[in-house]
């Protein structure tokens, strides 16, 4: 009883988390929308957030890591491949974004270079991410459903919602 | 102390990829980016100050006109349509796949658990 419960605590705490992430990365991908000082401060929140989402994950990530050529169903190599892919795009996207820094840099009293390569590579990588989030909230949309059905519907028709729902260690592969 | 060798773990997995970032920068791999941008004597300028960056940043992911007139604006019409934009492509990517992935547990119902495939198929 009380491993479900911590289960479920998890999940919840996956489920925020992830949507605030969510939230944070559609609005540092519109700098027109935030202004340009909201984008780069929150861009940088937004690495602590992946580091912390790889944190909780961290698990899956090393029994993936260790099966990769072995015993792995193809779903999690899949997942494993784009979620390094978004990895790379999210360190680029944040790099690059350091490198032509006019706000967040400057506010510490660092003036990097920058240059046309790098605008160019934030938006490549920026652009990328868009299809590769997309694809990862496409892979964890059955998980995304079941939780947002036991947080929503679950309360208010408890019979309808009884259904059974993968579980954590499905919904992390 | 788990946390800390996993968290510094990511940073150095993080380091290297803008390690070959920076090796690609400059050995000319991505020099096919940088053409069309200005020369680089001129580029510390260019991050500073001019609007030629703005002009192709119709992407989704873009950044603003840096140095432009959108950078302290913030809440435009134009950034919510971005994000409206990005939200869409989004959806339309889910969509796609939340079906394809219905219609192939349909047709392949072994696909539907965790269990491996049926002896003829695997």
């Amino acid at each position: 009883m009380a491993q479900v419960a911590r289960k479920t605590n998890r999940n919840m705490v996956n489920l925020l988390l992830d949507g605030t992430i969510f939230v944070a990365f559609l609005a540092s991908t519109a700098p027109r929308f935030t202004g340009l000082a909201i984008h780069e401060w929150l861009s940088i929140a937004f690495g602590a957030a992946i580091v912390t989402h790889l944190l909780l994950h961290w698990s899956w990530i090393v029994a993936v890591t260790k099966r990769f050529f072995g015993k792995a169903q193809w779903s999690a190599r899949v997942n494993y491949v784009l979620n390094a892919l978004l990895f790379v795009a999210f360190t680029v996207i944040i790099f690059t974004g350091l490198m032509i820094s006019e706000v967040a840099l400057p506010f510490i009293g660092i003036q990097l270079a920058g240059g046309h390569l790098w605008e160019q590579l934030h938006k490549l990588a920026a652009d990328a991410s868009v299809f590769l989030i997309g694809l990862h909230v496409a892979l964890h949309w059955q998980w995304i459903v079941n939780m947002l059905k036991r947080i929503i519907v679950a309360p208010r028709w408890p019979r309808r919602a009884a259904q059974p729902t993968i579980s954590n260690q499905q919904q992390e592969a | 102390m788990q946390i800390v060798t996993r968290t510094l773990t990511i940073l150095v997995a993080a380091l290297l990829v803008v390690g070959a970032t920076m090796a690609l920068g400059q050995s000319g791999a991505l020099s096919s980016l940088s053409s069309g941008g200005p020369p680089a004597s001129s580029q510390v300028q260019a991050t500073s100050g001019t609007d030629a960056a703005a002009s192709d940043s119709t992407t989704m992911g873009a950044p603003p006109a840096r140095g432009g007139n959108h950078e302290e604006g913030g809440m435009s019409l134009a950034g919510a349509v971005s994000i409206g934009k990005n939200l869409g492509i989004i959806g339309a990517i889910v969509a796609v796949i939340a079906l394809a992935t219905g219609l192939v547990r349909r047709l392949l119902p072994w696909t539907r658990g965790r269990g491996e495939p049926p002896p003829a198929a695997a």
